[in-house]
């Protein structure tokens, strides 16, 4: 064992209760830092969660037509008109199986589904509803959006005229499993069987929203062949919008992610996070200062020893490695254990709140990584703390101190 | 017989606006087998020649040759390697570290040099400590034991390193009239057994007597 180490290690189980104090303070600095981290990201995962699991991370829509005037301004004419917007003829994606391969092949996808979307009333006897109706294959479309897990009645199959509604919609017109529908297009009227009603946790979308195949939905919407949207999953959630950006350089085709749909989500998450790591950062700075004055009175109170020390041979910078090492032992202790009781506190905070479905009312989130983080923090916050005591005991001439 | 230490001309002089000089041209050799008393009265410069002496400070003027290496130009860490490899220390007060045994404070030198514990050093601190007379007491802490038997541990510990001198600031000043004959005894047997030289400051004009060279200084000045 190198020698500063030893003599480190004396140091700290010869002064018991001092060690034990400033310990037991990097614990609970360390306990609140994970405690408030694991609750706000277990929150935030939450928060995330329930957002994307009705929608997909990125979505390549087919361009809009843009309208434009009949005449254009010349040289020697001036033509003044109005550009009104008009009835929004669908846009299709050209030659769309190739152009999913060439997205699920990009890099930070991990999943690609088509999809045709467009807009019918749903009839069942005398009520009327409008909905979005998604023409969709349901093998695909679940690794986007958990659909199949989400049926709360029926089974997750879309064969002939078969189609998924909603539970909030079901309710509202009175069907279930097993009953029939009509959707009624400008084309036309098509009768469904339902075969699986869907809960995704969202209240818009389990009202508005049906699923039929997209066979069905394209004879249904005239649109033979045809999708107008690629929807994508992405492997790193918060790299969507970047992703997003790059796809649509790459396809030529508009995309938009879920950051930019939800921006004000996000923009409360990045809030909230800062908030966190302000707390976290003071607390680190407390812990720092009482780490820093233990070891400066351990220095004070051990002048005479360190000039003994340095009289038989031991070097400035050794003296320093001595207390530098204490300062990260009692941070990489400290926080090991801090980890420890910060986790079972949110344990605790979790069990004891529970949403009448039985899901933790504040969830908490953690994985092993972001343990080794704090630790990792901690000591060096320990080794920071240490350095002052550290230079002042160097400095200490045994001259002065040895008699 | 070729000098382990030859101070010529060490003067010291502290602070910058208001200048004490406290020693004034010393010249000095201490030799090997040498066993020698500083004498004088407190305040004379006897601690600060002898921390001069013992690298623990420097000269503001004039040359300390070690075994004939002059050491003014040596930077801190040529200085404390030095000291550690030639020179032992036995103060008044025995400062064993009292978060060691008295068997690892005999080895702290030993480690301190070598920057960790290496085969052999703990046999050689626990031979050390039989010699003198503790070789029962090596896992005791410091204040497990008597005061005489910390000074020699103290002892033990300065011959760790094998020094060619040690230097000691009244041995035997914080201890019973029956320690301080024996640990002076333990001195002279170390002396005459291994040659190793000894420069003892002391006020006891009896144990003086004894040490085959007396030095005094009277204000700073050898006489």
């Amino acid at each position: 064992m190198p020698f500063s180490v030893f003599i480190a290690f004396k140091y700290l189980l010869d002064e018991k209760r001092q060690t034990l104090f400033i310990m037991s303070a990097c614990a609970i600095g360390v306990a609140v830092m994970v405690f408030l981290y694991g609750l706000i990201s277990g929150l935030q995962r939450s928060l995330v969660d329930r957002t994307l699991g009705s929608q997909a991370h990125i979505i390549l829509n087919a361009n809009k037509e843009k309208p434009r005037p009949l005449a254009e301004s010349g040289n020697d004419t001036a033509v003044m008109a109005r550009v009104e917007r008009g009835f929004d003829r669908p846009q299709m994606i050209s030659d769309w199986p190739r152009r999913i391969e060439a997205v699920a092949a990009s890099s930070g996808i991990v999943a690609v589904a088509p999809r045709l979307t467009g807009a019918a009333l749903l009839r069942r006897g005398d009520v009327t509803r409008p909905v979005g109706v998604s023409g969709i294959e349901p093998d695909s479309f679940t690794t986007i959006i958990p659909l199949a897990k989400s049926v709360v009645a029926g089974r997750y199959d879309l064969v002939g005229d078969e189609i998924f509604v909603g539970k909030d919609l079901a309710d509202d017109l009175g069907v279930t499993v097993g009953d029939r529908v009509a959707l009624q297009t400008r084309g036309g009227a098509v009768n469904f069987l339902i075969s699986a009603v869907f809960d995704l946790g969202n209240r818009s979308v389990n009202e508005n929203q049906v699923f039929v195949s997209l066979r069905q939905a394209q004879a249904l919407l005239g649109a033979p062949g045809d999708i107008n949207q690629i929807d994508t999953r992405v492997g790193e959630i918060f790299e969507a919008e970047k992703i997003a950006r790059r796809l649509e350089k790459e396809t030529g085709i508009e995309t938009i992610s879920w950051m930019e749909q939800n921006s004000q989500l996000l923009i409360a998450l990045r809030s909230q996070s800062s908030s966190s790591y302000l707390i976290q950062f003071f607390v680190m700075v407390a812990v720092a200062l009482g780490i820093a004055s233990v070891l400066v009175v351990s220095v004070v109170q051990k002048r005479a020893e360190i000039g003994i020390l340095r009289a038989f041979g031991t070097k400035r910078s050794v003296v320093t490695r001595i207390f530098l090492i204490q300062g990260a032992v009692v941070g990489l202790l400290g926080s090991t254990v801090g980890c420890f009781i910060g986790t079972g506190l949110a344990m605790f905070f979790r069990d004891s709140a529970k949403n009448p479905d039985g899901t933790p009312r504040f969830p908490i989130s953690y994985e092993l990584s972001e343990y080794v983080v704090f630790i990792l923090i901690a000591t060096l916050v320990g080794i920071i703390a240490a350095s002052l005591p550290a230079r002042q005991a160097a400095r200490i001439d045994p001259a002065q101190v040895v008699h | 017989m070729s000098a382990i230490l030859d101070l010529r001309g060490i003067t010291k002089t502290y602070g910058t606006r208001i200048k004490t000089q406290v020693l004034h041209g010393i010249d000095l050799t201490v030799s090997r087998g040498d066993f020698l008393a500083i004498t004088g009265q407190s305040g004379s410069g006897k601690t600060t020649l002898l921390n001069i002496m013992g690298l623990l400070d420097r000269s503001t003027t004039g040359n300390l040759l070690v075994n004939g290496t002059d050491t003014a130009g040596m930077d801190d860490e040529a200085i404390t390697a030095l000291r550690g490899r030639t020179l032992g220390f036995v103060f008044q007060f025995h400062h064993l570290l009292p978060a060691l045994t008295i068997l690892e404070n005999v080895m702290m030198p030993m480690m301190a040099d070598k920057g960790r514990e290496m085969p052999g050093m703990r046999e050689s601190a626990t031979e050390l400590l039989k010699r003198v007379g503790l070789g029962e007491r090596l896992k005791y802490k410091p204040d497990e034991v008597s005061g005489g038997q910390r000074q020699r541990a103290a002892i033990a510990r300065a011959l760790a390193m094998r020094p060619a001198v040690i230097l000691a600031d009244e041995p035997t000043g914080n201890l019973d009239s029956v320690s301080s004959a024996e640990v002076f005894t333990l001195l002279r047997e170390i002396n005459k057994a291994d040659g190793t030289a000894f420069c003892i400051v002391t006020h006891d004009a009896a144990i003086a007597k004894t040490c085959d060279r007396i030095v005094e200084i009277v204000d700073g000045r050898l006489v």
